[in-house]
Formats: structure tokens, sequence, C-alpha cells
């Protein structure tokens, strides 16, 4: 058999279950509820006025339109890294440089927006480019080193997240500073390079069209190309996929560069649509939110808007709930926590413990029927 | 500060190296154990978070330092315990639980925070006192810097790198630890529990980063904030990997790492050299990274020659 045939019929045998994927809906609704019950319980606790506490919480993102774009902007980034960590995930790698990678992605951005001058599009497509191409450069040195050297990828990965935010804080601070913003932070960012707004009367911008684009390009990638393919294997099981042929370290550097190139343009994404300077100081905390909205979307690319749509209303939620009420916003990281947990563990509410119960019912049933046959 | 001589022969600088070693060496002990049962745990991090934070609220409701570690002990274990029931009885990946419990730490801390204070970042603890040992301390050089101006936590964490390497070799309890990460149905099948010797390495590991977390809070600063654990959990984890799971080589790199951040501490005071202290900053990182690939290019000739 043709390698490329080998792979069409092992993607048929992945193939799709209406059963599978009902029960891992329901197994997800159940983790969010689970969540819910104690996120609430521990509102009723710390609270003061905790029916007005709730409501902010979970009706508040939903009161207009304008809180609405809010929950939508904050969804906007949790897609770039969820589809990115979703890419690098695919072949079973755990590179976290997708934290660093917002950042150089944006601070790149914002430097090419302010020191090349370029007519209007192409200023907007160098900048996002830019920022992706250099974190990918650098995303590049924790996958090549476990190819190669077979270096855990997630500890290099997460020095080299510190590596850089140090970097990046020396340059906004010395040498690319703006003495006239009354902060450490570079140059405003000129109007061209911007991403303008979406939706006229909301925060939205032009990024969701960007994310929603890699999105499928990406679900493109992984179920029509050769490379794609391979990648998924690769993850699946690495032994197999050598055997069959593939180039698995290749498989491997590319799916983490992919991934990180989507981070970077998300970082630039997230400067050119929302900040007039870049001035962060700290990490941004997308990588490890992007690995937890690709576990929530089971790692599949389609579902990844999906996860970050709930997330950026948990939290936007949250947010409300802080300025209008007297608990912290933090009380979704006990919720997030909860629900990754209850997801990704394969005992709880697994599709198996569906089956059964669905299989113990049938055989019941049936003999219900019988007996009512035989009294017949 | 004229000179690096005046740096290098400075005794506050070896006591530095050795205060910010301290916490490296419980992370990494906590890796150490973690891994010999075969379980990467990336919890760690979290786990020193929250601890960190625990101690320092116990210690100022007690007024005792001591409680506070006792109780971020015991926070440290839960947390381990939280990580074994969703590894061992949920089955969940244990990469996805770790990610998961860091996650939820760096909320939770804030979260409690602002309950009890209303603020978001610090929360002031009553900190360990140091041990000055008379006699000792009269040793030239020797004394001023072991005997002078540590804490508790430091001696324990010098005892935890002994006992670790005593536990795994010489106990039962400590062989079947490394029996479970070598193959786990080999130990079932003598009709001993792996999945509870895994959760008792765990448990075990949930507690020196309890430690590790009180030694930050209360032994080397005298208050929690959000920021301060950054990333020392992950390099315990680094640090285990380049001891090859060798306690007393774990613990030699951790005291490297200590010297190489003391050093980005101090270095800014000499006079004459201009580094900027941002940069400074990323030498811990670095050597970390340099350490990884040195210990990765070893074991790959090694393995060349065995073959």
């Amino acid at each position: 058999m043709k390698l490329k045939d080998r792979l069409v019929s092992y993607s048929k045998k992945r193939g799709f279950s209406f059963q599978t994927f009902f029960f891992e809906s329901l197994k997800t609704i159940m983790a969010v509820l689970i969540a819910y019950l104690i996120a609430i319980i521990i509102i009723l606790i710390v609270s003061d006025k905790p029916s007005e506490s709730i409501y902010w919480f979970v009706v508040g993102p939903f009161s207009n339109m304008m809180e609405f774009g809010e929950l939508i902007k904050k969804a906007i980034p949790l897609m770039f890294a969820g589809i990115a960590a979703c890419v690098i995930v695919k072949a079973n790698q755990f590179n976290l440089f997708t934290e660093g990678a917002f950042y150089v992605g944006g601070l790149v951005a914002a430097l090419i927006a302010i020191y090349i001058k370029l007519p209007a599009v192409l200023a907007v497509i160098a900048a996002l480019v830019g920022g992706g191409l250099v974190a990918a450069i650098f995303g590049y040195i924790p996958a090549k080193l476990k190819s190669s050297l077979n270096v855990n990828e997630f500890v290099s990965s997460i020095m080299l997240n510190f590596i850089v935010l140090w970097i990046g804080v020396y340059l906004i601070s010395n040498v690319v500073i703006d003495d006239a913003s009354g902060d450490t932070a570079t140059q405003i960012i000129p109007e061209v390079s911007k991403l303008k707004i979406l939706f006229s009367g909301t925060n939205i911008s032009y990024g969701l069209l960007i994310v929603v684009g890699i999105v499928i390009l990406v679900k493109i990638f992984f179920s029509k190309t050769l490379p794609g393919y391979e990648i998924k294997m690769t993850g699946d099981n690495e032994n197999f996929a050598k055997y069959s042929g593939i180039n698995v370290q290749r498989r491997v550097v590319m799916a983490q560069t992919l991934g990180i190139f989507i981070a970077g343009v998300g970082g630039a994404t997230e400067i050119l649509s929302n900040y007039h300077r870049f001035n962060w100081k700290t990490l941004p905390g997308y990588g490890f939110d992007g690995f937890m909205v690709t576990i929530i979307a089971k790692n599949k690319p389609l579902f990844v808007p999906l996860a970050a749509l709930f997330i950026g209303y948990l939290r936007a939620g949250a947010d409300l709930m802080a300025f209008n009420s007297d608990v912290a916003q933090e009380v979704v990281a006990i919720i997030q926590g909860v629900i990754i947990l209850l997801i990704a563990s394969e005992r709880f509410f697994s599709s198996s413990f569906f089956k059964r119960l669905l299989d113990n019912y049938k055989e019941r049933r049936d003999a219900q029927r019988m007996d009512v046959m035989k009294n017949e | 500060m004229n000179s690096f001589w005046d740096l290098f022969s400075s005794v506050n600088f070896y006591v530095t190296i050795i205060a910010l070693a301290t916490p490296i060496i419980f992370a990494s002990m906590a890796a150490l154990i973690s891994n010999k049962a075969g379980i990467v745990n990336i919890s760690i991090e979290g786990t020193m978070l929250v601890s960190a934070l625990v101690g320092a609220i116990f210690s100022t409701l007690f007024s005792s330092a001591i409680m506070g570690i006792l109780f971020a002990l015991v926070a440290g274990v839960l947390m381990g315990y939280l990580f074994a029931f969703s590894t061992i009885k949920l089955k969940t990946n244990e990469i996805l639980v770790g990610i998961a419990i860091n996650i939820l730490a760096a909320g939770l801390v804030v979260f409690i925070i602002y309950a009890l204070t209303g603020n978001k970042s610090d929360y002031s603890s009553v900190p360990l006192k140091t041990i000055s040992i008379p006699l000792l301390r009269d040793i030239p050089i020797i004394g001023k810097i072991f005997f002078d101006s540590l804490n508790l936590l430091v001696y324990l964490a010098i005892v935890v790198i002994i006992a670790m390497s005593f536990f795994l070799k010489k106990t039962v309890l400590g062989v079947r630890i490394r029996s479970v990460g070598m193959n786990a149905k080999a130990v079932d099948s003598i009709g001993v529990s792996s999945e509870k010797v895994k959760l008792i390495a765990l448990l075990i590991a949930g507690g020196l980063a309890g430690l590790g977390g009180a030694y930050m809070s209360i032994g080397f600063m005298s208050s929690f904030n959000t920021g301060m654990i950054a990333g020392r959990g992950f390099i315990g984890l680094a640090a285990e990997a380049i001891g090859a799971g060798i306690p007393y080589v774990t613990a030699l790199f951790a005291v490297v790492f200590g010297l190489v951040n003391a050093f980005s501490l101090t270095a800014q005071t000499i006079t004459g050299i201009n580094i900027p202290y941002e940069l400074l900053n990323t030498l811990p990182y670095f050597v970390t990274i340099i350490g990884l690939v040195i210990f990765a290019v070893i074991k790959k000739r090694r393995n060349k020659n065995n073959i």
C-alpha cells in the first residue's frame, strides 16, 4: 500500500461517531455545570450581595451590545492561543512558548508599525507576519532541541518565556522607550498599522476575521494535506508513524514552529487592536490559556473558537462582577481549573461509561419485550 | 562594591547563594520523587505558590513561623493529593492536570488574598528567625556562611537531600517507588498496589513543594506576593532532569542555579560594569537551558557508546 492510501484508511479509522460525539458533549456540559455550581457556592460564601454578584457574573456579558462585544474581544486572543496550542498538541508536544510568542509577536509588531513606514494594508500585514516570524524563530529553539537532543520542550520553553520577557522589558525601558509616554512603553503605534473596529458600537476588531481564517486554514491543513496528516499520526503514535516512513522529527519541529507562529500573530493582533503603545512588563498569560482552550475543545480546531468564546464569557462576566460587586474576578480560575480537570479526565463520565449505561438500558428493554411477548 | 573580587570574597554572596538554592532544592526533590514513580509532575510550581500563601496566612494567624510552615506542608500534601487523584483515579493526562493545577493556583491565590485583605498582590508573613549556632559560627569563613545567618528551612533542605538519597536506595517504600517508575505492572504482579505507591510518592512531592513554597514566603522573605515563585517549580524540574535522577547531582545544580541567581541580583552593585538588571535577570533561565542541553548531549553520547 502506498503511504497516502495508508494515511487515508488510517483517517477513516479515526472516523466520526455520532454517539461518541454526543457523549463527549454531555461530559463537557456536566463539567461546566459542576464548575459553575462550585463557583456559585464560593460566591455565596464570600459575597455580601450574592444575588447581584451572580447576576453580573452569569447574565452581565449579554446585558448589552457593548458588553457582548467585550466578551468577543476577550475571546479573540484566546482563539489565537487555543488554535496555536491545538496545532502543537496534535503532535503530542507541550511547547509553552506560545506564552512568550504573544509577548514577542506584540513587541515586534509594534516596532515594525512604528519604525517601518509602509502604505495602509501592507503596514498591517508586515507587522502581523513580522511578529509571527520572529516568535517562530524563538519557538524553533525548544522544538529543535526536543527533536535532535530530546531536551524536554516543556521546561526549556518556559525558561525561554522568561528570557524573552526580560529582553523585551529591557528594550522597552532602555532602547525603544518613548520618554513622552511617562511610562516604560514604546512610541505610539501609528493609525495606519492598527486593526480597525469591525462592528461599530463594540470593541471587536478585524482580528476576529484573521483568527477565524486561521482556524479554517488549520482545519484544512489537518484534514486535507499530507503534512497535516503526518503531524496527527506522529502525535497519535510516534513509533507507528516512524515505521510508516514519516520523518517524525521534522513533523514535531514543524508543528511546534507553526503553532508558535500563530501565537506570535495573535500577540501582534492583540497589540494592533487594543493598545496605543506596547507596554507589557509581564507575560500576558495566554500560553497556558491556549492549552486550556484546546483541552476544552477536545483538540478539534473547529471547536477552538467555541471554547475560547466560553472562556471569554466567563472572564467578561467575572470582570463585570468584580466591577459591580465585591467578588474578585479570579474566581474564574477556580472554574477553569475544575473544568479542565474534569474534561481531561478519562474516567469522569467517559463515553464508555455512558455506553455501558445505554447497553444496560437496551438489555433491560429487550428483556422486558421478551417477557411481554412470552405472556402474549 | 568595587570589583568581582569583592563580590566573590564577601560572605554575604555565599549566604545569598544558599538562600536562593534552597527553594530549588525543595522543588527539584519533589520533581525527583515524582519522576522516580514515573510521573512528570509540573504542578510543583502551582503547589509552591499556594503553599507560600497558606504559609504566610497561618504564620500571621498564629504569629508563629513554624505553624505557617506546618500548614504550608499540609497545603502542599493536599495539592499533591489533588494531582494524584486526577492522574491515578480519574486517569487524566499528567501534563494536563499540571496545567489545570497551575492555572487554578495562580487565580486561587489572588482570589484568597483579595477576599482576606482587599488587595490583590501581597500578604505579609511572620518570617522565620535565622539560627546562629555558638562555637560553630566562630570557625573562620565557613562558620559565617553556614552557621550564622541561615534559617531552619535551609538546614531542612540539606537534610531532605540526604534523606531522599537514603530513602530511595535503602527503604522498602523507596525501592517500590523506583520499581513503579520502571515497570508498574511488575510491581502489581507481586501484590503491591502500584497506584498506592504512586499516591505516596506524589503526596511526598506535594509536601516537599509545600516546604519550598513556605520557604519563599516565610524563610526567604517576610511576605507573600503573587509573582514570587517565578518559575522556580519549573527550574526544579530542569534541575532534576540535569541531575539525571540522582539527589546529590540534582542538588548540585540547584546550588549552581543559586549562584547564577545570586550573581544576577548582586552584579549590579559592582561599580564599573554596566549590565542592565533586566538582562541580568535572564541569566538563571539561560543557564538552565544550557544545563539541559549539556545534559542531553552527554546522555546522547553515552547512549551511542553503549550501542
